[in-house]
This record gives C-alpha cells, structure tokens and sequence, in this order.
C-alpha cells in the first residue's frame, strides 16, 4: 500500500508545471554551465604556463608570512580591515581592545616592543613625507605602491609556521572572518603555477585516482549542487499546498493512513523525482568522459557519477525538500521559498573560493577538474558536512510529520492559519 | 472616490501587506550584519543593488494578487461596485510607493556610511531591479494563479543572471549595474524598468480578462 501512495505521489509531481520548470531550467544550467567537454590534455615540457593543472602552495612558508606580515602593517597603520566574510565586501574597523590585541599579534610576529613598533612608524611616516615633499618640489605627484615605499618590518627570527598560522587565525577570528589572513585567502595569496612536474602528478592523479570519469562527476555536482540547492525547496513547497489550494486538507486529514507514512511518501516521491533527471543529465557528462577515457586507452570508474550524485547531491536535495515541507506545514504559506533563497545566498557567496567547503555550508564547492590531491585532504570536511545535513533533513522531516499529526487532530494550528484568521478576508 | 481609495489601502496595508513590508525591512536591517554598508565604492554598492537589493520588488510586488487568490473572494469582490481592477491599481501603487521609500531610506543610509556612489543613478537601477523582479513573479501569478511559480520564475531569472549573465540576456541582463566593472552605469536598466512596467500592466490584464 506504501507504494502505491508512493506511486501516486510520484504522479502528482508529473502533473505539476513546476515540476517541469524544474526539469527545464535544471536542463538549461547544466548546457550553460557543462555543455561543452573540457578535456584535460597531457602536459607538455616546456609550456609557458601549467595553471590548467591547478595552482600549489609557495614551498617557501617565509614568503608567505613576510607577505602576511607586510599587509598586517598597512592595514594597522590604516586603522580599518577588508574582510569579505559573505563574499561582500566589508571593513572593519577595530575597537581599542581589538586594536591592542592586534598590535600583540603584530609585536609577536616582528619581536619588536610597543615602543620600537611605534618608533617603526613615526620613521615609516617621515619616509613617506619626505618622498612627498620632494616629489612636490619636483614638480610631480608621488604614486603609493610605487613611488611611495611600502612599511616593510622582518618577520622575527625563529617565527615558526605554526605559530604564524595560529596568529593568522586568531587575528582572522576577532576580524569576523573572511579577513585577508583566514588560512584560505593567505595560501591562495601565496599559490603559484605548477612545475612541469607537479602538472604531470596531477595529470597522472586524474587518470588513475579519478579514472578521469570521478573527476568530470565531481565538477557535475560542483554545478548542479548550486542550482538544486535553491530550486528543489519549489517542488516542496507546491506539494505541501497543494492540498490547502484544492480544500483537500480535510478529506485527506479524514483518512486511516499514519502522518509517518503520508509525509513520508510525499518526501520520498519529491527526492526521487528530483533526483532522475539529475542522473538523466549526467548520463551525458558520463558518457563524454567514459568516451574520452577509452581514447585515452585509460581504465574508467562506471560509478564514479551515480556515487557522486549520492554522497554530494543526495544530502542537498534531502535537506531542501525537508525544509520546505517543514516551513510550509508549519506556517501554511509559501515562506520557505524566501528563507531557502536567503540561505542559498548565504551559501553561495561565504565560500572563500571556488574549491572549499565548511562544516555547515550547504554548497559545498570544487571548481576543477583536476586537484584529485586538494580533494583528499578536504574529504573529511566534506564527508562531515554531507553527513550532517542528511541527518538535519531527517530531523527536519520528522518535525514536519509531527507538526502535521498536530494539524490533523487540531492540536497546532498553523502561524499563517492564525494570521489569516485574525484577518478579515472579505475586508482584503 | 478618494476617500474609498484610501479606505482599500488602509485595509490592505493592514492585512497583505505589513507583512511582507517588514519582511523587507528585515532585508535592509540584515545589509550591515552581513556585509559592509561604510566607506563603499561605487562598484561595491552596484553589487549590493544588483544581487541584494532586487529582491525588495519579489518580497513586495508579488503580494499583489495574494488576497483575491481564493477564486469565491474573487468572485465576491467582483460582484461589487467597485471594479477589482481598481482595487488591484491601488494594491500595485501602494506596493510601488513602499519599494520607492524602502530603497530611498537604504540608499541614503549607505550615503550617511559615506559610500561614494551617484545616487540618482543607482537608486533608479535599484528600482528597475524591483519592477523588473516584480514584475516577472506578477505575470506568472496572473499567468497560473500559483504563488509558487510567482515566486520562482523571478528567482530562475536571477540564476540565470548569475550563471549566463550578459551572453544570453544581453540588455535584460539583471546584474548590469555591477557587470559594468569600475565605471557604472545603468544605461541597460531602462530595458528591465520597460520589461518590467510591462509584464506588471500584462498581469492586470490578463486577470481582468479572466474574470471577464
């Protein structure tokens, strides 16, 4: 009996136009975004440039810190910070005990007192007037970056890495993140092109780590874990109101069956309707890399999509769906359009880059095609992350099957059910 | 006549709009929490209108037919007097005036973080972003009577603004204002306030042609 409710559920779904909007625009990102088949060639000694094979760490950690150290500077004679912490811009400027904290992380990094830190400046000051002034004498203007000399202070002898890095995330930390010294934003300033051998690992990665289809499946979910993060919370919404928008409720609240399992196969039949046309489109990504592996005359992974779309995708369609049945059983509106949209936007723009994933963010991201290395070491963030919004889709589906009992037996009444009968309908 | 005018959007500020008026408040309050509202440039400002702020008009103007969505209302308020074009007319102005106050009120609070940008220009592109949102998300209700695609047709245009961007939208292109890199302009925002005066008059239409 549960699958032919399951059944019919799934058939709703096929009558409902958004359902097709669905498939349609989901159709219509994927050519946009993966239409053309960007295979990864063997690299080639002597190349001018091997940044297709992704970008390294600088070898050299010094080079890394004194770059660090060098913007500390600026920003602390400045007074004010950059941070992007949503990938919007946003300054901040310290209060007097933040501005001391960050004067000890400065003194730590240089070993300089207070006293030499503030003589450091004062001499920086007059450097800079003095420039000034004789670029005015002479009749010209003095260009910061170039005529005017950067504040340049040694990072202190025996200065480790670990203590660098801790120092960069405290100072992170009391910025509000997203800051210049967050872990990714200091490797990415010190990230440079790969050696010719370095590109080769990388090559030999994506052939026999990958097997070149595991690589092309992480780039489908990178895209599609974008859009499905978004649009899947419309074909829940529409289910769960559907029965408010025919007067259904009532006949339906009338029937033997258990909220579990009525929830339950409304659920089941949203993930799976939305999940095949998923797989559908990347049957066709599949099949171009599984094509380009045999020209290659290199072994390929068959499962590599459908394990991908199950451990990436699968935690977010399950998350959305079950959030939007939940806020819309519990306020009968369509609000969980507009809170999925905010949490999207959230998402999207706080990933530091194009490859990188949080223990909380729900799209998680990786942009390439190579890195199968950069992809290991973030693998158990990721796994953490799937993981924990599978198990708040399923706490949030539970909360809905609860909620709905109430409903049915008229214990809740829903917020929107309340608001509008505070209203007067006619009178709107 | 006036005074029943003032009457409807009394009602109507009452019980279908404050809601979705404070739900853009929220949105305009939650600006500095989640991102810098001081010392902007203007292409850090054009950012804000274009991404953020358009979705003031989906919040605001899709509202508009949410009361008469239960067709024995609609039947009822067609049966009086007073035409249910009018009473939409009034909805739409009222809409209108509150997404024109809400983003004056923003845009000068960036001025007073003395963020440097041209504010007749950005506050007429942040407009157009409204209509044009608000207009899409109108036409489909009228379109469908679902306030589910009303929704989401406004959001699938802002998607593929992100992902497609000038390629395929070329003049319609949502993001203009911020695509136009240091120097801004809003040159293209004509075509969305003009796209999206039309789809809102469309939308009206196409209800009242339904009722008649």
């Amino acid at each position: 009996m549960f699958l032919a409710l399951l059944r019919k559920e799934c058939m709703q779904y096929l009558k409902s136009v958004i359902y097709y909007i669905f498939i349609i625009y989901l159709i219509l990102d994927f050519v946009v975004q993966m239409g053309v088949f960007d295979p990864v060639r063997q690299p080639e000694p002597g190349m001018e440039d091997y940044s297709q094979y992704g970008s390294v760490k600088a070898e050299n950690p010094e080079l890394v810190m004194q770059a660090a150290l060098d913007e500390l500077l600026a920003e602390y004679d400045r007074g004010e910070y950059t941070t992007y912490p949503i990938g919007f811009y946003k300054k901040f400027i310290p209060d007097e005990a933040e501005r001391k904290e960050i004067r000890d992380i400065l003194l730590n990094m240089t070993g300089l007192t207070e006293e030499e830190l503030a003589k450091a400046y004062e001499d920086y000051a007059n450097d800079v007037e003095m420039v000034i002034r004789d670029a005015e004498k002479a009749g010209e203007l003095a260009i910061p970056g170039k005529d005017i000399p950067v504040m340049r202070i040694n990072v202190r002898e025996g200065y480790t890495e670990e203590a660098f890095y801790k120092d960069m995330e405290r100072l992170d930390t009391l910025l509000g993140g997203g800051s210049n010294y967050s872990e990714t934003n200091l490797e990415r300033g010190a990230e440079q092109s790969p050696t010719y051998e370095q590109a080769c690992k990388v090559y030999d990665d994506f052939i026999h780590q990958d097997k070149v289809t595991g690589a092309y499946a992480r780039l489908f979910c990178d895209y599609e874990g974008i859009t499905l993060a978004i649009i899947t919370v419309f074909l829940a919404v529409t289910r769960a109101l559907r029965d408010r928008r025919t007067q259904a409720e009532q006949v339906i609240y009338a029937h033997r069956i258990s909220s579990f399992r009525l929830i339950l196969s409304r659920y089941l039949a949203g993930v799976i309707m939305a999940v095949i046309p998923v797989f559908a489109l990347s049957c066709s990504t599949m099949a171009q890399s599984v094509y380009y592996a045999r020209h290659l005359g290199v072994e390929c992974d068959y499962l590599a999509f459908v394990r991908y779309i199950a451990f990436w995708l699968m935690p977010t369609i399950l998350v959305t769906l079950s959030l939007g049945f939940f806020l819309t059983e519990f306020t009968d509106s369509a609000i969980a359009i507009l809170v999925q949209v905010v949490w999207w936007f959230v998402s999207l723009n706080s990933a530091p880059s194009l490859i990188s994933c949080s223990r909380f963010n729900l799209i998680p991201r990786f942009n390439d095609v190579v890195g199968y290395e950069i992809y290991e070491e973030m693998r158990p963030v990721i796994l953490w992350n799937r993981c924990f919004f599978t198990i708040l889709a399923v706490v949030l589906l539970l909360l809905t099957v609860w909620v709905y009992d109430m409903k049915r037996k008229g214990v809740f009444v829903s917020v929107g059910t309340r608001i509008r009968n505070r209203k007067n309908k006619l009178e709107a | 006549m006036l005074e029943q005018g003032l009457e409807i959007a009394k009602t109507n500020w009452k019980h279908n709009l404050m809601p979705h008026f404070l739900l853009a408040v929220l949105l305009c309050v939650s600006a500095p929490v989640v991102m810098g509202v001081r010392n902007l440039e203007a292409s850090q400002v054009a950012r804000i209108v274009d991404m953020y702020l358009c979705f003031m008009g989906v919040v605001l103007f899709i509202p508009l037919f949410l009361p008469d969505a239960n067709r024995d209302i609609r039947d009822l308020i067609a049966s009086k007097k007073l035409s249910i074009m009018t009473i939409r007319l009034i909805r739409l102005l009222q809409a209108f005036i509150v997404v024109v106050l809400l983003l004056m009120i923003f845009l000068y609070g960036l001025k007073q973080g003395k963020c440097e940008f041209p504010f007749g220009t950005f506050f007429y592109a942040a407009l157009a972003d409204c209509v044009a949102m608000g207009g899409l998300g109108l036409l489909f209700f009228g379109i469908t009577d679902n306030v589910v695609i009303a929704y989401m047709m406004p959001v699938i245009y802002y998607l593929i603004s992100m992902g497609a961007g000038y390629k395929y939208l070329k003049v319609f292109w949502l993001m203009s204002l911020c695509g136009s890199g240091e120097n801004v302009n809003a040159d293209d925002k004509l075509y969305i306030l003009s796209a999206g005066i039309c789809m809102m008059a469309a939308a009206l239409f196409i209800k009242w042609k339904r009722r008649a």
